[in-house]
């Protein structure tokens, strides 16, 4: 592996492993945040992110293509495979008749569909959770709720005030 | 018998779409709408254009609204945007992520290179959130941040 | 359950029956090869069928049987008497093997891509899943093909989950070392 070639590449190579725990959902806390920031900043990161998500959804569609295909090697009891009929457990007659079968699938999508439609709608809602809050002046969070926004506030002490703003009242 | 399959297959497919229509993980478009405003004490109007946020920003207890910029940005997750502020500020989103019926974003605020404001969080799908305080002019800066997908 | 735990094969069979596409998928995830997959997926019914008695439902049962496969998969993959332990990457993708996942990979039709194919990919990575160590091609199935947590996978393989997050990540970054060797080679 060749040696980190800059500040940004040390950074990308100490993340590595937070980078992949990410992509699994599994990383909370401080560590997560370090990571989403380094995310917004980094094109390399994020197409490795991507390629963890490819890599692991071609390896779940390649796997469900093969194995779909000879079962018939593995019954119970084991010397059952040589003597009797794979057959014994599904009784074939069942599927003669396919009308019931198709009436009942129409019968549930339309019953998907129909819960879809009749769901009430539901208004907006304008509670935004605030995970986490940095700013180089103080700040002040109105939480929101079902009339009202959720609000941040910053006390804004920049240089290019001529006077500090005293903010909502 | 090989025939059902395609139909059995079908009626698989049809339920997991329509109990589930979003994967955490497909490339979800996001659209982002920054409504920049300038809030002072100076006047007494409030920006027609701001009428459906009119009671929120009301509650601030400025006298006068005035939209500055519409940005409408439709964008997926795990792409950044940036939009330019007035007064030379650089406001960044970057929506990392869907949870449920929120969408999870990071937003900066940069003043060069001062951070104004760094925050992370979940905002509803079709809310608002009111991000504001910065100075400009005779008053401040309020940020309108929506959100759907 | 109840009648398998006092030993009605009857009721056995069809847990088997049950679960045997599954278990049979870990396995060939695992050896990477059909045959064998198929000895060992009847080997771990057998294992199952003689602790089914001890079976005490604290935990889902097809958990415990995931646990009973990964196991006896390791075991034969550190024995050593699986031939795809070492076998490179290369030899893997040109095997001509048509038992190989590649082998059946490779007979599926074209699915549409920009630049490599999903089933050249597809078929890419499985290969490349047998240049990993044991533990490294297991936590990997059991993440991306089972969707096991990581505390799921550490219970399943008897390790912490500090070390699940760690073979994960060497996991994949030698998959991606390898497909990027495949595809500039």
């Amino acid at each position: 592996m060749t040696q980190p070639q800059s500040m940004s590449d040390a950074l990308c190579e100490a993340l590595a492993p937070q980078l992949s725990a990410y992509a699994d959902n599994e990383l909370w806390g401080s560590d997560r945040e370090q990571v989403i920031r380094h995310l917004a900043e980094c094109d390399v990161c994020r197409r490795t992110l991507a390629r963890y998500r490819t890599m692991g959804e071609t390896l779940r569609e390649a796997m469900n293509t093969v194995t779909a295909r000879d079962l018939s090697g593995i019954t119970w009891p084991p010397h059952r495979a040589l003597t009797s009929p794979r057959r014994a457990i599904y009784n074939p007659t069942r599927w003669r008749d396919p009308w019931p079968v198709l009436a009942g699938a129409v019968a549930l999508i339309m019953l998907l569909i129909g819960l879809q439609i009749l769901r009430p709608v539901t208004r907006p809602s304008n509670i935004a959770e605030i995970e986490q809050l940095d700013a180089a002046d103080p700040v002040m969070v109105i939480p929101g709720d079902e009339e009202r926004m959720t609000i941040i506030w910053v006390f804004d002490t920049g240089d290019r005030s001529e006077s500090v703003d005293s903010g909502p009242t | 018998m090989n025939w059902l399959l395609p139909i059995r297959s079908f009626v698989i497919l049809a339920t997991i779409l329509i109990a589930n229509p979003i994967s955490p993980w497909a490339q979800s478009t996001v659209s982002l709408t920054v409504q920049v405003i300038q809030a002072s004490r100076v006047g007494n109007t409030i920006d027609p254009s701001l009428e459906k946020i009119r009671a929120q920003l009301k509650s601030l207890n400025y006298s006068s609204y005035r939209l500055v910029a519409t940005h409408p940005l439709s964008t997926t997750i795990g792409t950044k945007q940036a939009v330019a502020l007035p007064g030379g500020r650089m406001l960044d989103l970057y929506p990392y992520g869907l949870s449920g019926e929120t969408i999870e974003l990071l937003v900066t605020i940069t003043d060069g290179s001062r951070r104004v404001l760094d925050t992370t969080f979940r905002l509803p799908n079709r809310g608002t959130i009111l991000v504001g305080g910065p100075a400009h002019a005779d008053g401040v800066l309020i940020l309108a941040i929506s959100g759907s997908f | 359950m109840l009648k398998a735990q006092k030993g009605d094969t009857e009721a056995f069979g069809i847990l088997v029956e049950r679960h045997r596409q599954q278990v049979y998928q870990v396995a060939l995830a695992m050896v990477g090869h059909a045959e064998t997959a198929r000895d060992l997926t009847q080997d771990a019914f057998l294992r199952a069928y003689e602790a089914i008695a001890r079976f005490r439902g604290d935990a889902k049962f097809t958990t415990w049987l995931r646990r009973i496969v990964t196991n006896v998969c390791l075991d034969h993959l550190r024995k050593g008497e699986h031939r795809m332990v070492v076998a490179s990457y290369e030899e893997k993708l040109g095997s001509g093997d048509e038992d190989s996942e590649v082998g059946i990979l490779t007979s599926h039709r074209e699915a549409p891509d920009t630049g490599v194919s999903r089933k050249e990919l597809g078929a890419a990575i499985v290969a490349a899943l047998s240049a990993l160590t044991p533990e490294q091609r297991t936590v990997l199935i059991l993440r991306e093909i089972e969707g096991l947590s990581y505390e799921e996978i550490a219970k399943t393989m008897d390790c912490a989950t500090g070390t699940v997050m760690s073979r994960l990540f060497y996991g994949r970054r030698r998959l991606q070392a390898l497909l990027r060797e495949h595809h500039e080679g």
